[in-house]
C-alpha cells in the first residue's frame, strides 16, 4: 500500500551553487575576445552586468590570459549582448568564428550554461608536459 | 612495590559525597529546594498552551507562512549613511558612476590614490543605501544603475579629462553615466564633455567669434582706401629715391599692377 519514494534525495544548493558549479567548468582557451554591450539604463542587465563581474574574476581569466575582456557601455536603450570571437586556429576545425549571446531575457546561470555548452566545449585538451629527469636521461643514454 | 607505583602513571583518588546510605527515598515530604534551585525549577517549567478545540480556525491553517520574511528594522546607522551619501551628491558638482569588475585592492588603491591627488574621491555606496538617500530627491533616476557592483566618483567639472585619463588605464572600472552640474549625462556625453575646452577659453573663443563679424565688416569698407593710400605711399618713396634704371623699371611694373588693380 505504501507509495513508492519520488523525489531528490539531496537537496539543490541553490542558483549560487549552480553558478559556483558552472563557474568552476568554464575554461575560455577557446575565446580570443569577449565583448560585453549593454545599457546601463536598461531593465533587464542587471545578470548581463553579473555576468561581466564572473567573467573579470582572476581565476577565470586564468584560463586563457591572452582572451581580452572589453565591455562596451551604449546609449541606444539596444538589448544586451556577449559577443565571443573563436581563436581562428580552432575556428577552422569548429567552423564557428563568432558566439553572440543576446542576454536581454537571459539570466547569469543560464549565460554561464551556455558559455559552457558552446565555448568550453572548442577548449583544446590540456598538454600534459613531459619532463624527462637526468636520472631518466642517464638511463637511456644507457 | 612502591616503588613500580611511582614509576607508573599515578591516578587520583576520586572524590566522593555520600547522598545516601541505605536508608528510605523520602517521596511524600521533599525538603524546600535552596532558592537558586527553585528559581532554575520554576524557569524549566513547561508551557502547555490553550487545547486545540479551543483555538481559532485561523491559526490552525498548515499552510507554509513567511516565517523568515524580512522585516524592515530602522537602522540608525544606514540612516547616516544615507544621510552622508546625500551630501557628497549635493556638494560636488560631478557625479561618476561606474560600474566594478573584478578588482584587487592591490589594483584598486592606486587609482583611489591618483584620483585623490586630482580632488576626486572614489566611495563605494550600496544599493539600499543610494536607494534611501535619493528617495524623494531629484537624483531618484541613479537607483536603476545600482543592480550589480558598482563605484561612484564625486568631484568637479575641471578635472573630468583627467579622470577619463585615469580610468583609461583600468580596465575593471568602467564608466556608465554621470552628473554634471544637475544633468544627468550618458557615457558619450561624458566623453564629449571632457574634451570640451576650459570656460574661460570657451567664452574667449565666443567673444572673438561675435567680435569677428563686425571687425570683417569694418576691414571690408576700408579695404579699397587702404589699397590706395598704401599706393600712394609707394609713389612718394620711388619718386623720393635715387632715380636708378631698376627704380624706373620697378615704376613701370608697378604702374601696370595700379592700372590693373584700378581698372
Amino acid at each position: 500500500m505504501s507509495i513508492p519514494y519520488s523525489g531528490t534525495i539531496r537537496r539543490s544548493g541553490g542558483v549560487v551553487s549552480a553558478i559556483g558549479k558552472q563557474l568552476r567548468a568554464v575554461n575560455l582557451k577557446a575565446a580570443k575576445r569577449i565583448t560585453v554591450k549593454f545599457d546601463p539604463f536598461g531593465d533587464n542587465v542587471v545578470h548581463t552586468r553579473n555576468f561581466l563581474h564572473f567573467m573579470s574574476s582572476p581565476k577565470i581569466i586564468l584560463t586563457n590570459p591572452n582572451c581580452v575582456l572589453k565591455t562596451e557601455i551604449v546609449c541606444d536603450r539596444s538589448e544586451p549582448t556577449v559577443d565571443i570571437t573563436i581563436v581562428p586556429s580552432i575556428a577552422e576545425t569548429a567552423n564557428i568564428k563568432k558566439v553572440t549571446l543576446k542576454s536581454g531575457n537571459l539570466t547569469c546561470l543560464e549565460l554561464l550554461q551556455l558559455l559552457n555548452k558552446h565555448i568550453t566545449t572548442l577548449a583544446p585538451a590540456d598538454q600534459i608536459s613531459t619532463t624527462i629527469t637526468k636520472s631518466e636521461k642517464k638511463g637511456k643514454k644507457k | 612495590m612502591a616503588l613500580t607505583n611511582r614509576a607508573l602513571l599515578q591516578t587520583s583518588a576520586p572524590l566522593l559525597f555520600t547522598r545516601r546510605f541505605r536508608g528510605k527515598i523520602n517521596v511524600q515530604k521533599p525538603r524546600k529546594p535552596h532558592f537558586g534551585r527553585q528559581i532554575l525549577i520554576d524557569i524549566s517549567k513547561p508551557f502547555f498552551g490553550p487545547p486545540k478545540y479551543m483555538l481559532p480556525e485561523i491559526v490552525k491553517c498548515e499552510k507554509a507562512k513567511d516565517t523568515f520574511g524580512r522585516k524592515e528594522i530602522d537602522n540608525p546607522f544606514e540612516r547616516i549613511l544615507a544621510n552622508e551619501c546625500l551630501n557628497w551628491f549635493n556638494t560636488s558638482k560631478m557625479v561618476i558612476f561606474l560600474h566594478v569588475n573584478s578588482i584587487s585592492m592591490e589594483d584598486q588603491t592606486p587609482i583611489f590614490a591618483a584620483l585623490k591627488k586630482n580632488d576626486m574621491h572614489l566611495r563605494t555606496y550600496g544599493k539600499k543605501i543610494v536607494g534611501m538617500a535619493t528617495k524623494g530627491t531629484r537624483y531618484e533616476a541613479v537607483n536603476q544603475l545600482f543592480t550589480s557592483h558598482q563605484n561612484i566618483i564625486f568631484g568637479q567639472p575641471e578635472n573630468a579629462a583627467k579622470m577619463f585619463k585615469i580610468l583609461k588605464k583600468t580596465p575593471q572600472l568602467v564608466i556608465m553615466a554621470g552628473i554634471i552640474q544637475d544633468k544627468l549625462l550618458s557615457k558619450n556625453d561624458l566623453v564629449e564633455f571632457s574634451k570640451l575646452p576650459s570656460l574661460d577659453l570657451a567664452r574667449s573663443q565666443l567673444c572673438s567669434v561675435l567680435q569677428s563679424a563686425g571687425s570683417c565688416l569694418v576691414g571690408q569698407l576700408n579695404q579699397n582706401q587702404q589699397i590706395l593710400v598704401s599706393h600712394l605711399e609707394k609713389h612718394i618713396s620711388i619718386q623720393n629715391s635715387p632715380i636708378t634704371e631698376d627704380n624706373k623699371a620697378d615704376a613701370k611694373v608697378e604702374d601696370k599692377t595700379d592700372a590693373n588693380v584700378e581698372s
